[in-house]
């Protein structure tokens, strides 16, 4: 916990509180209206009017706390008042490290949420806060805090008026003592009973007396009364016989009797808020034997002049604090013409109280309390008192609230009471002598009636203070129609209007209008219009400005002046208040406010509060907004789901289409491999077909048995013999035959045609066990016959190899689209998926490109077979591009406990480093446009994350290498 | 021996191709010909030189379209600017109509035909280019 430190203007800060005499007083309901709605407002369970004492916080008003005070160590508001212009907020005290450990905090009231609004007097002091709390975490809006401020203004023009008036009723007081007391023997005197200054009358009475000398010698005089003392004080008898009385209120007041038997009554004053230093107390002392009409005359002027003296001190004093006031704070301007007027009343009542009856301008009775009998009225009473001459006795005393114990006990305490209509306040001088009083009545007739308009005031306040709570509580999901209709309601209640309405501009700008007019009169709505801008220019430039159009006389108002004709007069309105909707600084509308009857000048408070109804109609169009962007955004977000459902969708479709392009690019390729098979079944089956076996038959027919036999035995050989010989070998072996030939120098006739045959027999030299065949006569029927038996067989394998290698590219096909079995998995061989789709790749990769697979051909993995191939045709097929078809790719495999790891590597360019990261990206591609969908290695990376494995890219200037991870199942 | 100096080359990456067409002409025209086989347009030049260094006039060029290195259509292109008059037929399973067509027309080739072929259609090829080369 962290206590709070002193403010650095803080002694003077504690004076400054201390001049205000709050401090310990009783329960004010002023105060307790001003927490009870800012707790309703601020909706926390606790509000406190907290003054900072210089060592406890004290509680002038509290709502939901029980304790009166605490140290001001543990207050908050001690650290509120350290920045008199800031709110304090703290949202979550057990999070803040100045409160955390606070008692206030971990105990008893369970602080959890604080704000606290500064109460800075004029001085600039701040004397407290005006805070509220919560039990929870929370936060306050603007307009709450908005709130918190004007309350706290409003608490600081309590605590004013208080102070104000406290000042007025002691110079008053003081006045009024002196008044009563004064006589031309006055003293001055200082805390050494030294006399200070005195009365000239004295001075002629007793040369004696001088400045300086003490008081005592001359009366009997002392600050601390002691009756005991005074008994036994044996010089008493030289200078006094008794005394009466010691009030409270620390004026003494005694009766002395002097040793010259006269007998006087002395009343002292202590002085405060004077400007003499030295002076304790002002000192009167009355001689009362000699008192008479004249007397009272001379007392009364004496007393006035004084009193006057006084009273234009004290006036310059508040005159000065005014000026003050007038500077620091709006909200007490009027303070000041109040002020100034009760002070012109009373210097008013001073002098005419100093004018002696005939001449008063106040009502004065003269009654004879022992003949019970009106001695007198005065002129003025005559005049402002209707038929009082005709009163009796009993009559006048009744009204003039004068009972028997006011005569008995000499009751001078002022009492007010109305009479006629209007407000006296009456002051009674004792003539005990004569057994007559005289009353002096004033005329408080007007300070009523300020005081009951401040009341009035202060009422409207909290019954807008209330409305707009009201509005506030309005249920979030009423409809802003109704919740407007509402407002219209308490707006024209509140400000006493008959017409309310609400304007929002248009798009542009160019017009306003309303929906509807409340009409307060006979309480109902009635249709609204629209306004243009070209129609009414000064009153939409007015709007431009975005301040509140106050026209108490809105016919020659500058912004309203346009409505005259068409508007203002023939609805009789004569005054009107507009104030602007603002939304972040932004007009969006205007309320306007009419009223009907007398031109109405419209109060600070009013204003104040059309401007919070404003706040909180943008407020309410804001909450609206929000209502409809979030059922705008819940259709946004249906569509969404849908438009990523479609997504779905779609992909499937991209990815099978990707497939089929691949599919055919390759198609021409798979034609070629296909057809040239076919071609060799065609031709071979034609050739078994229609010439070799017919020509054979026909040959069998008519060739001799022994030549047949010779034939079969050489065609026996031919087994022997492989034929898997380049064209470029055999015209070799042609050439080597043909010499051997010519080297045995046989009788062979055309020995380059029988060197051709026995190549195409699959000879690669002259063979030893040829020669038998080759030395008899008839050689060349058995080679040719020989020959046609192995045409025979060469075409039935011919036919053969052709169905392999077909079969070999339609099962390739198959593997590739493995028609609509999508998502089978199945266990299968890597080796013979992969090999399936370098057949594909066949045509393309077999002149210039090298591809070894090495995969060993038992290893069985488990996956979608046909997804897979994919993978490897994608993979392969990026590398063949890139490498313009002229490199090497190897495909290895490996395995670790848990995966497969296939990799292919070519030694193609190398995939550049910034672009290396992207490869995997849907819609990446290198290649130009229409060669690539862009989706090829995105699917690969799709389909591998399928089979929960991974796919990873290295490539360096030697090597690119995309390595695939399949887990083993 | 007029007859001895004509030869036919076959020009196929396919060994089965080879084997298939020699078997087909052979059966036909018997010892009339010369039947050459080579398995690139590369090797099928060298031939070409050779039979030409002989003396042995070339009759017909059976050549395959898609093959390693040179293609069909370029090696055609090669021939014919050092014998102009050659004859050619491509043979191929993966070439479009509008190309056979287009190399029609600009007599670089004589006939393109599809795999797989008509024996007739081959046949009734050489037969028109020996009747012919008799008159």
């Amino acid at each position: 916990m962290i206590a709070p430190t002193l403010p650095i203007n803080e002694a003077e800060r504690l004076n400054a509180l201390k001049s205000y005499g709050i401090l310990d007083t009783l329960d004010e309901q002023e105060y307790d209206d001003i927490t009870t709605v800012a707790s309703e407002i601020c909706q926390t369970p606790i509000c406190v009017i907290s003054l900072i004492d210089a060592h406890r916080q004290w509680f002038k008003s509290k709502v939901g706390l029980e304790a009166s005070e605490t140290s001001r160590e543990i207050s908050f508001c001690g650290h509120a008042i350290l920045n008199p212009t800031d709110v304090m907020i703290v949202e979550d005290a057990r999070k803040d490290e100045r409160f955390h450990d606070n008692p206030l905090v971990t105990g008893n009231p369970d602080i959890v949420f604080y704000a606290g609004v500064p109460l800075v007097d004029e001085n600039g002091f701040a004397l407290g806060t005006i805070c509220t709390i919560d039990s929870r975490p929370r936060a306050l809006s603007q307009q709450q805090i908005k709130a918190l401020k004007i309350l706290a203004k409003k608490v600081i023009a309590s605590l004013s008026i208080k102070k104000k008036n406290s000042l007025l009723e002691q110079s008053r007081q003081f006045l009024f003592d002196c008044i009563n007391f004064s006589t031309p023997y006055y003293f001055l005197i200082n805390s050494n009973n030294e006399i200070v200054e005195f009365g000239q009358n004295f001075k002629k009475a007793n040369s004696a007396i001088d400045k300086g000398r003490l008081f005592s010698q001359f009366f009997y005089w002392n600050s601390r009364f002691d009756a005991q003392k005074l008994l036994d004080d044996s010089d008493l008898h030289h200078r006094m016989l008794f005394f009466t009385s010691y009030d409270e209120k620390q004026k003494y007041k005694c009766s002395v009797k002097r040793n010259d038997e006269n007998t006087y009554f002395i009343f002292a004053t202590p002085i405060i808020n004077t400007q003499l230093p030295l002076a304790n107390y002002v000192v009167n002392v009355t001689d009362f034997p000699k008192q008479d009409y004249i007397a009272e005359y001379l007392f009364l002027q004496q007393a006035s002049t004084k009193g006057l003296e006084d009273s234009k001190k004290l006036n310059d004093l508040l005159r000065d604090k005014n000026k003050q006031l007038e500077d620091s704070k709006n909200t007490l301007v009027n303070l000041n013409a109040v002020l100034e007027d009760r002070i012109n009343e009373r210097t008013k009542e001073i002098k005419s109280l100093a004018l002696f009856p005939e001449q008063n301008p106040n009502p004065v009775f003269e009654i004879n309390y022992g003949k019970k009998e009106i001695a007198y009225i005065n002129p003025a009473a005559k005049q402002k008192i209707s038929q009082c001459e005709s009163f009796s006795y009993d009559e006048l005393i009744q009204k003039l609230h004068i009972s028997e114990e006011t005569i008995s006990i000499k009751d001078t305490s002022k009492i007010t009471f109305d009479l006629n209509g209007k407000f006296y306040e009456r002051n009674i001088f004792f003539l005990e002598e004569k057994q007559i009083f005289r009353l002096y009545l004033h005329d408080i007739t007007e300070i009523k009636q300020i005081e009951k308009q401040e009341k009035e005031k202060n009422d409207a306040f909290i019954r807008q203070q209330q409305a707009l709570l009201e509005m506030r509580s309005l249920p979030q999901n009423m409809p802003l129609d109704d919740k407007l209709k509402i407002i219209h309601q308490k707006m024209a209640e509140n400000l006493h209007c008959s017409r309310t309405s609400v304007w929002l501009y248009s798009d542009d700008h160019s017009n306003i209008s309303a929906n509807y007019i409340y009409n307060q009169i006979n309480q109902t709505f009635i249709e609204g219009i629209t306004i243009w801008a070209k129609d009414v220019p000064a009153y939409f430039k007015a709007l431009g400005d975005k301040k509140v159009i106050e026209a108490t006389d809105a016919e020659h108002h500058p912004a309203t002046f346009e409505f005259k004709e068409s508007y203002l007069k023939p609805l009789q309105i004569k005054s009107r208040l507009d104030v602007p909707l603002l939304q972040s600084e932004k007009s969006i509308g205007v309320i306007c406010n009419e009223y009907i009857g007398e031109p109405k000048t419209f109060s600070d408070n009013e204003i104040s509060f059309a401007r919070s109804v404003a706040d909180f109609i943008v407020l309410a169009y804001e909450t609206e907004q929000l209502k409809w962007s979030q059922e705008e955004l819940k259709e946004k977000n249906n569509s969404l789901n849908q438009a990523i459902k479609d997504l779905i969708g779609l992909q499937e479709d991209v990815v099978q289409q990707e497939k089929l392009a691949t599919l055919g690019m390759l198609i021409a390729g798979i034609a070629h491999e296909i057809n040239t098979p076919l071609g060799a079944i065609k031709a071979s089956n034609e050739n078994l077909e229609q010439g070799l076996m017919n020509g054979l038959i026909e040959k069998l027919k008519t060739t001799p048995q022994e030549l047949i036999t010779q034939s079969l035995d050489l065609f026996s050989l031919l087994k022997h013999y492989s034929k898997n010989h380049t064209t470029r070998e055999e015209r070799q072996f042609i050439k080597t035959i043909e010499e051997e030939l010519n080297e045995k120098n046989t009788n062979i006739a055309n020995k380059n045609s029988l060197a051709r045959k026995l190549v195409e027999l699959g000879f690669s030299k002259l063979e030893p066990a040829l020669t038998p065949f080759l030395i008899h006569p008839q050689y060349q029927i058995i080679v040719d016959l020989a020959g046609d038996l192995y045409k025979l067989k060469s075409s039935t394998q011919t036919i053969g190899l052709a169905v392999d290698k077909a079969g070999k590219v339609v099962r390739a096909l198959n593997t590739f689209s493995h028609g609509n079995i999508e998502n089978e998995i199945s266990q299968f061989n890597l080796f013979e998926n992969v090999d399936s789709v370098v057949t594909l790749f066949w045509n393309k990769i077999k002149y210039r490109t090298s591809l070894i697979n090495s995969i060993n051909k038992q290893v069985l993995i488990t996956g979608n077979a046909e997804q897979l191939s994919q993978v490897w045709t994608n993979i392969i097929n990026n590398a063949l591009q890139a490498a313009n078809y002229e490199c090497t790719i190897w495909i290895d495999y490996a395995e670790d406990e848990n995966n497969h790891i296939i990799s292919f590597s070519n030694n193609g360019p190398e995939i550049p480093a910034h672009i290396l990261p992207k490869i995997f990206e849907a819609f990446y591609s290198t290649k130009k446009r229409g060669d690539g969908t862009g989706l090829g290695l995105n699917i690969v990376k799709n389909i591998i994350e399928k089979h929960d494995g991974k796919i990873t890219c290295e490539s360096t200037e030697q090597n690119t290498t995309f390595t695939v991870i399949l887990p083993k199942l | 021996m007029n007859l001895k100096k004509l030869a036919i080359l076959a020009v196929d990456d396919e060994r089965i191709i080879l084997d298939s067409l020699r078997i087909q002409i052979e059966k036909t025209f018997k010892q009339e010909y010369l039947f050459e086989l080579a398995e690139s347009a590369e090797e099928a030049l060298e031939v070409i030189d050779d039979l030409v260094g002989e003396g042995i006039e070339l009759l017909l060029v059976i050549s395959d379209y898609q093959m390693p290195g040179m293609k069909g259509d370029e090696f055609a292109a090669t021939i014919k600017t050092k014998l102009p008059h050659l004859n050619i037929i491509l043979l191929t399973g993966q070439i479009t109509e509008q190309k056979s067509f287009d190399l029609v027309n600009r007599n670089i080739v004589l006939k393109v035909l599809q795999k797989p072929w008509k024996e007739k259609d081959l046949l009734d090829v050489i037969n028109n280019l020996l009747a012919n080369a008799e008159q």
